[in-house]
């Protein structure tokens, strides 16, 4: 034990991995001193599990109907009561994890890398190519969010796969923003200078140079954005254009539920806590991390 | 002239309305040590970044090694002239360990034996390995420095630019520096052109000196006659004197 916190603490690490290993531990360290972001972290990662074991958890399939056991209310046997179908809410919002967890991945993974090529390209060469690709990026940020996304998932079809399109088209233009800014001071500073001197070309010092000084940024970026990403999500659902019926999605979840939020008001609340839950932890992650990246 | 030469005749830099660099010429042998003395503003780092490349809008003659230099510089061009920076906290990839900011000069130039050329970098450097998978804000301001001259000397190249290399360093450190910049100078025969304002530096590093005053080279001479005579314009006597006092004072 003593043993592997001198290797992970060391000032003079023998390798690469260990250099890496031991700025990773010292990350974590510094995350470890937030108690906020450790709850965000805590949340997230519990996500993380009940979605990959939701069939273990969940009780009951999510999809059974029993129309004798409608709208009962909070109980041992249903936890979170049932829905107008006689559906299990409990199982239900386990399962929903999965896809609201899809959702988010398909969508950070295919906005971070596209916002951030788009952003160091159009801050790291200036002049025209800025100013195209800027221009693009503000037509798209020129449209409220939900209401572009609604277009196109009005062009493409409801369903979750088009949502996910619809989501990773509006959501990239704040990162290409974002990692623009941070290009704009990262291209003047010396080390860049200092690899041009080597004779590096411009997709080398964009990739290799830049893109790493940006990536922090981003991250924060993408966790504090995640929540965004999952109320789109679930507001497309709500609207009946994101995930169908009889999908388990949060949002079309809290839409079934508006008939009754009166009297049976655990149709839609169950659901938007478990929204409300996953939002606040993403934020409380991406909060913490931004602490932790950016200090040196 | 033959390699590690540097000729400049007649360099002219603008930037917009405003004229940087009025007809600089200068000559530095093979193997020679020359200063440019100016104070901030005088366009002393202008000619260095003409010189490495880095500024691309010039007019005039400037040969390297015998050869003329490109408005756009190669590949090549860049094994043969390397340079220092200032500022050894700006200049080092603060993300990269000093074995990545190492490694990449010889990635990019496809050099053999990556491992052994990053030792003995260091070692000629006066780092012993323990440094080499360090971050940059792990090490000192002296240390970054040697980093900064190691990653320049790495791709083994005949003329080195200094600019202002010790003025963001302790004082303590500086003669550290000025010593092992002195000590390489020596033993790999580089041709190194060193800009500063602080007249001691230069004196300690150089046989020759050019001040440069808004944009022109006012005044060429050699450090022993500057000692003994002062200099002939009355901008270099200035700053002989300027220099002398701030040398008492700090006494």
């Amino acid at each position: 034990m003593a043993g592997l916190y001198a290797y992970l603490t060391t000032e003079t690490p023998a390798s690469r991995r260990q250099a890496r290993i031991g700025q990773a531990y010292r990350q974590w360290l510094a995350l470890r001193k937030n108690p906020l972001a450790l709850i965000g972290l805590i949340i997230v990662v519990a996500l993380l599990l009940i979605a990959a074991f939701a069939p273990l958890i969940a009780p009951y399939d999510p999809l059974a109907q029993n129309l004798s056991q409608r709208l009962l209310p909070p109980s041992a046997t249903h936890w979170f009561g049932t829905d107008a179908l006689g559906r299990d809410i409990f199982s239900r919002i386990i399962h929903g994890a999965r896809i609201t967890l899809a959702i988010v991945v398909l969508v950070v993974i295919s906005v971070g890398p596209v916002g951030l090529m788009i952003g160091t390209v159009a801050g790291y060469f200036g002049g025209w190519v800025d100013t195209v690709l800027m221009r693009v990026t503000d037509v798209f940020l020129a449209f409220p969010r939900l209401v572009l996304a609604l277009a196109f998932v009005a062009v493409l079809g409801p369903g979750i796969e088009n949502a996910v399109i619809a989501i990773a088209c509006t959501a990239w233009p704040p990162y290409a923003r974002v990692a623009r800014a941070e290009t704009l001071v990262i291209r003047n500073a010396d080390y860049i200078a200092a690899v041009r001197l080597q004779g590096a070309g411009h997709g080398r010092i964009i990739l290799k140079h830049v893109v790493p000084m940006c990536l922090s940024s981003v991250i924060v970026r993408t966790t504090l954005d995640m929540a965004g990403i999952i109320l789109t999500a679930a507001g497309l659902g709500f609207l009946g254009l994101g995930a169908q019926p009889p999908l388990p999605e949060w949002g079309a979840m809290i839409a079934t539920g508006r008939e009754f939020i009166f009297d049976q008001w655990w149709v839609a609340a169950f659901p938007g806590l478990a929204i409300c839950l996953v939002a606040l932890g993403f934020n409380l992650l991406g909060d913490g991390l931004r602490d932790v990246l950016d200090a040196q | 002239m033959g390699p590690g030469s540097i000729i400049v005749r007649n360099l002219n830099v603008r930037f917009g309305e405003a004229h940087v660099l009025k007809d600089v010429s200068f000559m530095v042998g093979s193997g020679e040590s020359f200063g440019l003395v100016g104070e901030s503003g005088s366009g002393k780092s202008t000619v260095l970044r003409v010189l490495s490349g880095l500024n691309r809008n010039w007019d005039g003659v400037v040969e390297i090694d015998g050869n003329p230099l490109p408005q756009r510089p190669d590949k090549a061009f860049f094994r043969s002239v390397q340079m220092v920076f200032q500022d050894p906290f700006a200049s080092l990839h603060p993300r990269m360990t000093i074995d990545a900011i190492l490694a990449e000069p010889l990635a990019i130039h496809g050099l053999d034996q990556p491992d052994r050329r990053i030792e003995r970098a260091l070692a000629e450097v006066g780092l012993d390995g323990g440094f080499r998978f360090r971050f940059p804000h792990q090490l000192s301001g002296g240390q970054r420095q040697r980093v900064a001259i190691a990653r320049a000397l790495i791709l083994e190249p005949r003329i080195l630019l200094l600019d202002e290399p010790t003025s963001a360093l302790d004082v303590s450190i500086q003669a550290e520096v000025l010593n092992l910049l002195q000590d390489l100078k020596l033993r790999l025969g580089l041709t190194m052109l060193l800009v500063s304002h602080n007249l001691a530096v230069v004196g300690h590093m150089c046989s020759r000196v050019a001040v440069m005053k808004l944009g022109r080279i006012v005044e060429e001479a050699d450090i022993e006659s500057l000692r003994k005579q002062g200099g002939q314009d009355a901008y270099t006597q200035e700053l002989i004197a300027a220099s002398r006092r701030v040398a008492l004072a700090s006494a």
